[in-house]
């Protein structure tokens, strides 16, 4: 099976570098964008299994990008973790009701981070509750 | 006089309280060519509800009125904090020194007699309205400086969490070999480094924790806790700092401990730091206990008590250790440790579920933190409804709303933010003073469940019901994740069994009404939850 790919949306060149080294080593696919129009564009062409996405980014919120992902079809889909340095409070609703599936704050655990996206990627160990 | 540029760009509000129109008219009359903009009330009662509605720059207040008189509306002016600088003039046509003394004592800031000159109306009424301008301005800054102080902490705290984070996300993966691995030196520097960010990270989540508190931005939700739980959870939180200091961590709770009427993750936010702290003062070796029992002195609270055998303090430290920035300058390891903000946030959440903090500590042998929070009771959940007037009714219908989440959701705390949002969704469709929520009991168990209990006809429940299935199902829609949900209600005729119908009970006290339903709601509740195998 080929590797699952991951659309790192970050404008910080360090965090992004961060990502690459930690997801390759765990043998995900990555591709990057910087800011809110990439992130929309890399998306389209990637066609990644699932999204990470920053709040605080140039030429527009990360909200805005999630509200983009989610109207297009081919993108609704796709899961997106927000992993953001504002403050949970508020936002992590906010992240959730516009369909993100999780919100890490900054700066994040690893274990937690992978043990989220292969959850959401149907990996290993599936845990939630099923309607009775 | 000229006016004060402010005065004429907008022009100020007086209202003229009278109950003799030709009174008001007269003031009206005055006052018009100043170019005031002019408001009448005809009692201390109208004169009340205008000033709530929109307050004026200034009151004209007569002293003898039917119903209220002017004492009575100027003390209530004063004593309400939103209203108290709106200054006030007594126009009397008594003029002895005695109602002149009552008018100040109540809070006017001047008193007029009756026949009023024309020309010292306005003077005064300048001078307080320049007075009252020079006030509010004072006061927007102040208000202005404490936002920006909030807002700058805000700021500078998100900010530092970016650098934060690549720092982070290196010394993570140099710890976990995936630049090559370490040998032990450098792999025993990294875990400082590691030890150093995760300090770094909590003084960060303090600083914010802090502006929310002071804000009014952090809320508290109380419903059924689980001390017993909180206290299993908080000690698995922290084994391993503590292991790793070789300190023993044990709790001990009460068999058969009521529930906690408080916020769950509160109380659990609170068990950490005190738990947190209790190690951090302690040598190796040392042992910290987490207890929790009855409060003796008072059967409505629950206490918890985190102590501990390390350093323990001196009398002074005592006295000021739940001061906000007040930090134990010398520790045991001979390290600063945090902004000194925990105690603070503790003493807040406390305070705000309704409970108390204190702390006995000697030097040398320990301390001892403990804290109360109140009971949970069906008893005082449903007695505020006793203020309103058709309660009792002769029927109870007891809407039951069931929700939980279909497909997976991945994180725990996900799942938390999902129950507390559909918690505060059904507490929008409340109806207050008639409905109450009853808490959330399935604690332990993964799917949600929420009663309400709304105490009106059959009528009052169906819309009820209605209301909660349209907001359930505009979230769903907006989510697109799997929810489902069942609303339902049950109308309990003899909604109170023992009371209503039986002869004796006829007369029955308020009080022996609200225990008794009570009693039924807190059985109703508890059989709905075994039905589900909810509760153990």
């Amino acid at each position: 099976m080929s590797n699952k790919k991951i659309l790192v949306v970050e404008d910080d060149a360090d965090v992004r570098l961060g990502y690459n080294v930690l997801l390759k080593a765990h043998h995900y696919d990555t591709c990057f964008a910087a800011d809110s129009l990439s992130a929309i564009s890399e998306a389209r062409k990637h066609q990644p299994d699932l999204i990470i996405l920053d709040l605080g980014l140039p030429a527009g919120d990360g909200f805005i990008v999630l509200g983009r992902f989610q109207a297009l079809t081919n993108l609704s889909m796709t899961p997106v973790i927000v992993v953001s340095a504002r403050d949970a409070h508020g936002n992590k609703e906010r992240a959730l009701k516009l369909g993100a599936r999780a919100y890490l704050q900054k700066p994040w655990d690893d274990a937690e981070l992978l043990a989220t996206i292969s959850q959401l990627l149907g990996q290993p160990e599936l845990t939630g509750s099923q309607p009775k | 006089m000229n006016p004060s540029p402010d005065v004429a760009a907008h022009p100020s509000r007086i209202l003229i309280v009278d109950d003799e129109r030709h009174n008001r008219q007269l003031l009206e009359v005055m006052l018009t060519p100043e170019g005031f903009h002019l408001a009448t009330a005809t009692s201390g009662e109208e004169a009340l509800a205008m000033v709530a509605q929109q307050p004026p720059d200034l009151i004209l207040l007569d002293v003898m009125m039917p119903g209220m008189n002017g004492y009575q509306v100027a003390s209530k002016i004063k004593g309400d904090l939103a209203t108290k600088n709106i200054p006030v003039v007594m126009v009397s046509a008594l003029d002895d020194g005695d109602a002149r003394m009552l008018g100040l004592n109540a809070g006017a800031e001047e008193f007029l007699s009756k026949p009023v000159n024309r020309a010292e109306l306005c003077v005064r009424v300048r001078n307080l309205l320049r007075l009252k301008a020079y006030g509010d301005e004072q006061e927007r800054s102040r208000k202005d400086q404490i936002r920006f102080k909030d807002e700058f902490l805000s700021h500078v705290s998100h900010e530092l969490r970016s650098p934060l984070t690549a720092i982070k996300q290196f010394t993570s993966i140099l710890l976990g070999g995936l630049a090559g691995e370490l040998n032990k030196e450098q792999r025993e520097y990294q875990q400082i480094v590691l030890r150093n960010i995760h300090q770094l990270q909590s003084m960060i989540d303090d600083l914010l924790e802090i502006t929310r508190l002071e804000t009014g931005k952090l809320g508290v939700e109380a419903e059924s806790v689980s001390i017993s739980d909180a206290v299993t959870d908080t000690i698995a939180t922290l084994q391993v700092t503590a292991r790793a200091k070789g300190i023993t961590v044990a709790g001990d709770v009460s068999p058969s401990l009521p529930s906690a009427h408080a916020d769950r993750l509160r109380v659990r936010q609170i068990l950490i730091i005190l738990l947190d702290n209790a190690i951090k003062f302690t040598a190796a070796g040392g042992t910290v206990m987490i207890r929790a029992r009855p409060f003796e002195h008072d059967p409505q609270f629950l206490l918890l008590e985190v102590s501990d055998n390390g350093c323990g303090m001196s009398p002074e430290k005592v006295e000021r250790i739940f001061e906000r920035l007040y930090q134990i300058s010398e520790t045991t390891q001979g390290s600063r440790d945090g902004l000194g903000l925990g105690l603070f946030i503790c003493k807040e959440l406390v305070t705000r579920q309704g409970g108390h903090i204190w702390v006995k500590s000697q030097a040398q042998a320990g301390s001892t933190f403990s804290f109360i929070l109140p009971i949970f009771s069906w008893h005082a959940l449903i007695a505020p409804l006793l203020k309103n007037d058709t309660w009792p009714s002769d029927s109870l219908a007891l809407v039951r709303v069931e929700a939980y989440m279909v497909g997976t959701l991945p994180a725990k705390d996900a799942r938390e933010e999902w129950s507390r949002e559909a918690r505060s969704l059904i507490e929008r469709c409340l109806l207050p003073d008639l409905d109450v929520l009853l808490p959330n009991m399935s604690s332990a168990s993964e799917e949600r469940l929420f009663f309400v209990a709304a105490f009106t006809d059959e009528r009052g429940a169906s819309i009820l019901a209605d209301r909660i299935r349209q907001q359930f199902a505009r979230l769903a829609e907006v989510r697109r994740m799997g929810r489902a949900l069942s609303v339902s209600y049950t109308i309990v005729p003899s909604a109170l069994p023992d009371v209503g119908a039986s002869p004796e009970n006829v007369g029955a006290s308020p009080e022996s009404l609200v225990a008794s339903m009570a009693a039924h709601l807190e059985d109703w509740t508890k059989s709905q939850y075994l039905l589900r195998g909810c509760l153990s």
